[in-house]
């Protein structure tokens, strides 16, 4: 687990940077069946001419001639021959479908964003904006830096790191505003400069972190490096 | 008076008896369930350490390994460089799990994500054809007496009977190294430790980057206000300044409130004047509606325009995500058609209004500068090679991404479906060699590169 931690790390700025293409994906029904037209249809009928399954006309209209073919395609490659091409139906064919592959799921780092936003919900209420989005910031800063563990979980929960979560406020359900602050950091937003650590001059005494140099001030936080 | 005497007054006394008997047994059993709570929190502590000291005991095994395995792909060289990162990252998470101030153990902890992160980057150069040159074997060679020293520093640490675990948060902030709580070995300064060399996210390098758009002219105060208004768009926007970023992109914070009372915070380098950052509040934070595919196209479109009239030429848009009312797109510069991902700014768009909601240029401001890249000498098909067969091909360009050690490659990007899942290769167009593989994921929130 740490181990996919590291390596992702290893590309970190990939991963932040890079994501995708404009991939354009036309908006259609879930499968092809009888009576669909366009492009797919065509790209179908020609493989299953090609295979000697469909006999009629390339015209790009799902007809009659066109469902007994892919029926008889999927009885010879055991799918279930119910004449309309799925998603397993397509992948056999050999077309590609946009509309199959735009199954939609749940966003796998919503965990992390919660997580992210349960902290700053907690260190910063009260805080103007930009300096939730900071606090933010400082925990991902820490993720990438090699003295710190190298999870969004292992910097928040590490022993002493942070009193809300020794105080129990961590668990306190994040407002809208929070939640925000950690999305916009996650997007690359860093208002506190780079800075690891921060704290709020009233209520510190630890002269470590007085001695830190300062790289912003941000309402009641001091941040440093 | 008889009656309290012979009633009342025993009756009490027998009460308070019980009460007593019963505050000592609560009390008894109370101090039972802390202990036995300590007792447990104290053995998850010792059991971290334990596997801590194991973790760096292996890792001087598979390190001095090294210094005799070949030093190319043929051997056990790879496998042991694999073994060494996979032991770097449990001992550094079995660290992170110890009650000792981040501070004392920043050092330690340091070194061993730093061995860790340069046999990844070893294992990473020689799978791709590279070797080991005596530099390496020089760097492993110290690693290895490092881990040596540490390892037999943390036995005896473990044969005088273990440290003695912080259990509070105040006894953690406490701690020093002459404290009740030192842990020895743990709290060595980053400058105990030797210094490695290589390109990787956890080296030196990586952790000091410096900005390469590094325009000449100075931006004043109002200048950067007068930047600022045209970048929020919004009429009867009112802006102060609020604070002076200093670092290694000095800018100037400004916030404010648009026409409508909505606060908007952004910054403007002091060198160029570009926007950095800038967020606005959403009129709409409980939207959730998934925008459709039109309207992110459109979105692009905006994006591009705005960028451009921001000071931000020739981007085009990459991929989009969409949260809380909000539509973010990123956009990447592209020069003869090459995208180049380093050189990356996103803008937030407000999906009710329409209007920007956010900028952040990070990454163009980092990696931007004039480029040359000589002519690909591997060609598209050699490039695409047999990927055919494992995927079905849906498009090829040429692209720069970044890769370990903040440098860039030119790359062909090869978009293909297999099983309905998106695909991304990077093909290195100089040597042919494969990349880089990204995975899209089509979730609820947009399009993620895995």
């Amino acid at each position: 687990m740490l181990k996919k931690i590291v390596c992702m790390l290893a590309t970190a700025l990939l991963l932040m940077s890079i994501a995708m293409l404009p991939v354009l994906l036309e908006n259609s029904a879930e499968a092809v069946k009888k009576g669909d037209r366009g492009s797919e249809i065509i790209k179908i009928q020609t493989r299953l001419k090609d295979w000697d399954y469909y006999k009629g006309r390339v015209d790009g209209i799902f007809g009659v001639l066109t469902e007994a073919a892919v029926r008889e395609f999927q009885r010879k490659n055991g799918l279930y021959p119910d004449g309309v091409v799925g998603s397993k139906t397509a992948a056999k064919i050999g077309v590609y479908l946009p509309s199959l592959t735009a199954a939609k799921r749940s966003n796998p780092g919503k965990n992390d964003v919660q997580l992210l936003a349960r902290l700053v919900h907690a260190e910063s209420r009260g805080e103007p904006y930009k300096g939730k989005v900071a606090v933010a910031a400082v925990v991902l800063n820490r993720v990438k830096s090699p003295k710190f563990p190298n999870s969004i979980a292992g910097v928040i929960y590490q022993p002493g790191a942070f009193t809300v979560v020794a105080d129990g406020q961590i668990n306190l359900s994040p407002d809208a505003e929070s939640l925000r602050a950690a999305r916009d950091a996650l997007n690359g937003m860093d208002p506190s400069g780079g800075a690891i650590y921060y704290y709020n001059p009233k209520k510190t005494w630890n002269r470590f972190m007085l001695s830190r140099p300062v790289v912003a001030v941000i309402g009641n936080h001091r941040f440093c490096k | 008076m008889s009656k309290w005497k012979r009633w009342v007054l025993p009756s009490l006394c027998i009460m308070l008896g019980l009460f007593f008997i019963g505050a000592v047994v609560w009390g008894v059993l109370q101090t039972n369930e802390k202990e036995s709570y300590i007792r447990r929190v104290q053995s998850v502590y010792d059991s971290a350490f334990g596997q801590m000291c194991n973790g760096v005991s292996n890792l001087e095994d598979k390190l001095s390994k090294l210094l005799v395995a070949s030093g190319t792909s043929m051997g056990q060289t790879n496998l042991l460089l694999m073994d060494a990162w996979h032991e770097a990252g449990g001992t550094e998470h079995m660290m992170s799990e110890l009650p000792v101030s981040q501070a004392a153990t920043a050092g330690l902890t340091r070194f061993i994500n730093q061995v860790g992160d340069y046999c990844y980057m070893l294992a990473r150069k020689i799978s791709m054809g590279g070797s080991m040159d005596q530099n390496d074997v020089n760097q492993l060679a110290t690693l290895t007496d490092e881990c040596k020293k540490i390892s037999t520093e943390l036995d005896d640490i473990r044969a005088s009977g273990g440290l003695q675990w912080a259990l509070t948060s105040n006894e953690y902030y406490a701690l020093s190294a002459d404290g009740p709580h030192a842990a020895g070995q743990l709290e060595k300064t980053v400058e105990d430790y030797p210094t490695l060399l290589y390109d990787g996210p956890f080296s030196d390098s990586s952790e000091n980057k410096k900005p390469k758009l590094m325009p000449e002219n100075d931006v004043s105060l109002d200048e950067a206000k007068t930047i600022a208004l045209n970048a929020i768009r919004t009429p009867g926007t009112t802006l102060t300044k609020s604070d002076e970023l200093e670092g290694t992109v000095p800018c100037w914070s400004l916030q404010g409130t648009l026409g409508d009372g909505r606060r908007v915070e952004i910054s403007v380098t002091k060198k160029g004047g570009y926007v950095m950052m800038m967020t606005v509040q959403s009129s709409d934070t409980q939207g959730s509606t998934t925008p459709s595919d039109e309207v992110l196209d459109d979105l692009g479109k905006k994006a591009v325009a705005y960028l451009d009239s921001i000071g931000y030429k020739s981007m085009s848009p990459s991929f989009s995500q969409y949260y809380d009312g909000l539509v973010v797109v990123s956009c990447v510069y592209t020069e003869n058609d090459v995208l180049i991902y380093p050189d990356m700014v996103k803008v937030w768009f407000d999906l009710q209004s329409g209007l920007p909601a956010g900028v952040e240029a990070h990454g163009y401001i980092y990696n931007h500068t004039s480029r040359t890249f000589s002519a690909p000498k591997v060609t598209q098909d050699m490039a695409i090679g047999d990927l055919g067969t494992r995927m079905q091909i849906e498009g090829v360009r040429l692209a720069v991404i970044p890769t370990p050690g903040l440098k860039e490659k030119l790359c062909y990007e090869v978009l293909g479906i297999r099983d309905e899942e998106m695909y991304m290769v990077y093909i290195d167009a100089e040597t042919g060699v494969e990349e880089q593989i990204f995975r899209i994921l089509n979730t609820d929130e947009g399009k993620l590169a895995m």
